[in-house]
């Protein structure tokens, strides 16, 4: 039976035009069908803004469908006495953890949807005790939230839900911003759920995440355009690239094997089955020498000695930073990656002098920055630091006023200022078309592009993004990181990138630093870096899927390179040394 | 970054264990207690009181008296008013137009003795009581107000969801504060009305991304069947029990003392 069963729904929502002085509707939802089978595990994909998150919402009674039918459960969906009955038995987890706690008290947090179905008291006791077991939190029952890192948030909000009770949980891009840790126990949670007969509804812009779902349905402009099993969805590469959706990347790998006249199982996820299908296939490897990096003299930027912050101020509570060495050389790609409260954000306010260390100091080509405090803003136009969700900073009525803000605020006259303004919206592909209107009027990902343009108006040497990809689909991500890549490549900038996705720093990088626990866990070349799997994932972290492959395959005595992070260099070095 | 609401002082204690109804009610009798003392004997078993919460709440003096600091510009006017412009009674001691008389020495000891008896004795119900127990307390006291329609669960509901978002809000400033002085923006330096302009860059994306939350936690809250105060149970319902009893005989025992023996 369908859980969920919608026929030809239609959604749309009034918008403003402010040339035409007028009111337009924009179609959000044009004819979804969809079929849902109770118990089962399925997967929403589609860009940002596709209408992925209108629909769960439409499910959830939260919002009101224009036209079509849409039964949830066996109820009608737009009569208003069914909602309490939908919405007890449909629990959704949505992204930002802070936004769905509503107590300062987890315990009573997690009691807030039985209150709210009017149960007795002691019932609502077991129940919380219950989810809060179920979901491994029970030891945080009277916590205040805001101490919890994301991952344990979203559980938080799961056992909120559990605690309710329902046949089916909606997870509306709810790993998005967490950490490989925090994103392996939600997935965790969800299998097992559904494994206890609950339907699940993930919507996800992770395809390693969708291809654990039983179906895929996939949404471009408002219509489901695919749907199927993961392997009939993810083998369509081009048209998957196409959406500006992806692929697995096993699955990337095997078509650029097939392509290469190398016929692997089309879909392959893990590497696991990467590895078996090329060992059955007879792949003996064969080793090459392996790319020296070049060993140029390199000029250091900037120096970080014996660098220690304190959470509490001097020589109190925990050390967010913990006697850090670091050298950071000028125009080279390092990528930081460490988990939640590694002390990777701590970093960079030192690195611009947001934070002033309590115990060593920082160098700025050769020059101590806490040296002349008055000078302290010449460096933070030197080191410029995109934050995490850089859009939430944004506050000028136009595009072109938000870039200027920062030369404005150098002292620089109106020549100039309009030549970084124009040079940095030009470098993030953003064209005079924009520059008049409201920077609340793009999208999320050229929102973002906007966040990084105003930092590069002020022409920095060392361009810090924290997260920059975080939330985007992927061909959001793919566009910022290759628009920063440029910046380092054509520009000259120095990047320091910190990020989640082990397997586009290691494509990206020149150098990693892996942060624990506020000390520095090692420093090198990706390679370097991800040789140390066993290590990586002890502190929580994870390694690129190539990676895998590669340790897997030696593990069975069969060489393959541990420096290839692209599926396209990989599938040829597999063909240069195929033997059949 | 470290954020401790209020002064709430985490402990295990008869005090920490009452019902938050039971310290708001008895902290008001005290209150009133203080008020109606009269003398030497009266003030004594209040400041008896102080020291016997401070010994049931293992709340340490220094913080206890901490308090005093807030007070202590209030007091310090006091002082020189009631000392100086009081000029009834035997003169002590006359410079200029400036007199102390024995009449303004005894009302000045006795105001500041009430005030810092106030200030003291009635801290502890924050000490012990967590902001959320104090909102949950206050919604069970008040909630006799909606006869009068007064919305009692609602404003409870507002008070306590403020208390949760005021970290979150306070950690998104200081994340904005800083993305914009990475922007060169100065938030230190020039006359009022730049000051005032230099805010906006912190105002305009504060305000925003409150409606944005404030609209997200809307969402969430109806997702999880919340549809006003109507048929709500509660998870923690308040219980008064002996230790409530004990509380409650030993607040009105030093307040009758007082109004019958006139101290």
């Amino acid at each position: 039976m369908e859980y969920i069963k919608g026929r030809d729904i239609s959604f749309s929502y009034k918008v403003y035009n402010e040339k035409e002085d007028d009111t337009q509707a924009l179609e959000v939802l044009r004819g979804v069908d969809i079929d849902i089978r109770e118990g089962e595990f399925a997967a929403i994909l589609g860009r940002n803004g596709s209408g992925k998150s209108t629909f769960a919402m439409l499910v959830n009674t939260l919002i009101q469908k224009n036209g079509g039918t849409l039964f949830v459960g066996g109820l009608d969906a737009s009569k208003e006495e069914n909602f309490f009955d939908i919405r007890r038995n449909t629990g959704m987890v949505f992204q930002d953890p802070d936004n769905q706690i509503i107590s300062s008290v987890v315990e009573e947090d997690v009691a807030f949807g039985p209150e709210n179905l009017g149960l007795p008291t002691e019932e609502i006791r077991q129940r919380v005790d219950k989810a809060l077991e179920s979901v491994g939190m029970s030891e945080y029952a009277k916590v205040a939230p805001f101490e919890l890192s994301g991952g344990q948030k979203q559980r938080i909000a799961i056992a909120g839900i559990l605690a309710m009770e329902p046949k089916c949980i909606i997870f509306d891009e709810s790993t998005a911003m967490l950490d490989p840790k925090g994103r392996r126990d939600v997935m965790k949670q969800a299998l097992e759920l559904n494994k206890r007969g609950i339907t699940i509804l993930l919507i996800t812009h992770y395809m390693e995440e969708a291809a654990l779902a039983e179906r895929i349905f996939v949404m471009e402009k408002g219509r489901i355009t695919l749907k199927g099993e993961p392997k009939e969805i993810f083998t369509q590469v081009e048209r998957m690239r196409e959406m500006g959706l992806d692929v697995p990347r096993m699955t990337e790998l095997s078509y650029e094997l097939r392509k290469r006249g190398i016929n692997t199982d089309i879909y392959t996820v893990t590497p696991d089955d990467m590895a078996k299908a090329l060992l059955d296939m007879g792949f003996t490897g064969e080793k090459r020498s392996e790319k020296k990096c070049e060993e140029t003299e390199k000029q250091t930027l900037i120096e970080v000695k014996n660098v220690s912050y304190f959470y509490g101020g001097k020589n109190k509570g925990k050390k967010a930073v913990d006697s850090l060495d670091l050298k950071i050389y000028e125009n080279e790609f390092l990528g930081f990656i460490g988990h939640t409260g590694s002390g990777k954000s701590t970093l960079i306010q030192l690195l611009n002098g947001l934070l002033e260390p309590d115990e060593g100091s920082i160098f700025f080509e050769g020059k101590d920055i806490f040296q002349n405090k008055k000078e302290l803003f010449k460096i933070r136009q030197n080191i410029g630091v995109v934050f995490q969700y850089p859009e939430y900073q944004l506050f000028e009525t136009m595009i072109y006023d938000e870039v200027a803000f920062g030369p404005k605020n150098m002292g620089l006259g109106q020549e100039e200022t309009d030549r970084r303004v124009k040079n940095a919206l030009h470098s993030v592909g953003l064209d005079e078309s924009y520059f008049e209107k409201s920077p609340f009027a793009l999208s999320g990902g050229q929102k973002r592009r906007l966040a990084i343009a105003s930092i590069l108006a002020m022409e920095p040497k060392v361009l810090v993004l924290d997260e920059p990809m975080a939330g985007l689909d992927p061909a959001g991500r793919r566009e910022i990181l290759s628009n920063i890549k440029a910046l380092q490549r054509n520009y000259g900038i120095t990047i320091v990138l910190v990020s989640h996705s082990m397997d586009e720093v290691a494509a990206v990088a020149d150098r990693i630093l892996v942060m624990n626990e506020g000390k520095k866990e090692m420093v090198g070349s990706p390679k370097e870096v991800f040789e140390n799997t066993k290590r990586l994932e002890e502190i929580g972290l994870d390694v690129p899927q190539p990676t895998k492959l590669s340790n897997i395959l030696k593990e069975k005595g069969v060489y393959m390179p541990s420096d290839i992070f692209s599926m396209r260099e990989a599938a040829k070095y597999i063909k240069s040394v195929w033997r059949s | 970054m470290n954020l401790t609401l209020g002064q709430y002082y985490r402990a295990n204690s008869f005090i920490h264990s009452l019902d938050p109804r039971t310290k708001i009610a008895v902290t008001a009798i005290y209150i009133l207690a203080v008020f109606l003392a009269k003398g030497v004997w009266g003030y004594s078993l209040c400041f008896l009181f102080t020291i016997t919460e401070l010994i049931f709440s293992k709340v340490p003096l220094t913080m206890a008296v901490r308090a005093l600091k807030t007070v202590i510009a209030i007091i310090f006017f006091t002082v020189i008013f009631n000392l100086f412009f009081i000029n009834t009674g035997t003169e002590l001691f006359r410079w200029h137009f400036i007199s102390i008389t024995t009449d303004g020495l005894s009302l000045t000891l006795k105001l500041c003795v009430r005030l810092m008896l106030l200030v003291v004795g009635s801290g502890f119900l924050t000490f012990t009581t967590t902001p959320i127990a104090l909102t949950d307390g206050l919604e069970s006291i008040l909630s006799p107000l909606r006869v009068i329609k007064f919305p009692v669960h609602e404003t409870a509901l507002m008070m306590s969801i403020a208390l949760r978002f005021i970290p979150t809000l306070a950690q998104e400033l200081d994340k904005i504060k800083k993305a914009q002085l990475s922007r060169g923006a100065d938030f230190e330096s020039g006359g009022i009305i730049k000051r005032a302009k230099g805010m906006l860059p912190l105002l305009v994306p504060l305000f925003v991304s409150s409606f944005r939350r404030a609209d997200e936690l809307a969402q969430a809250m109806e997702a999880r069947c919340y549809r006003g105060g109507k048929g709500r149970t509660k998870l923690n319902v308040l219980k008064a029990g002996k230790r409530d009893a004990i509380a409650y005989i030993f607040a009105f025992a030093v307040l009758l003392t007082i109004v019958v023996g006139q101290i």
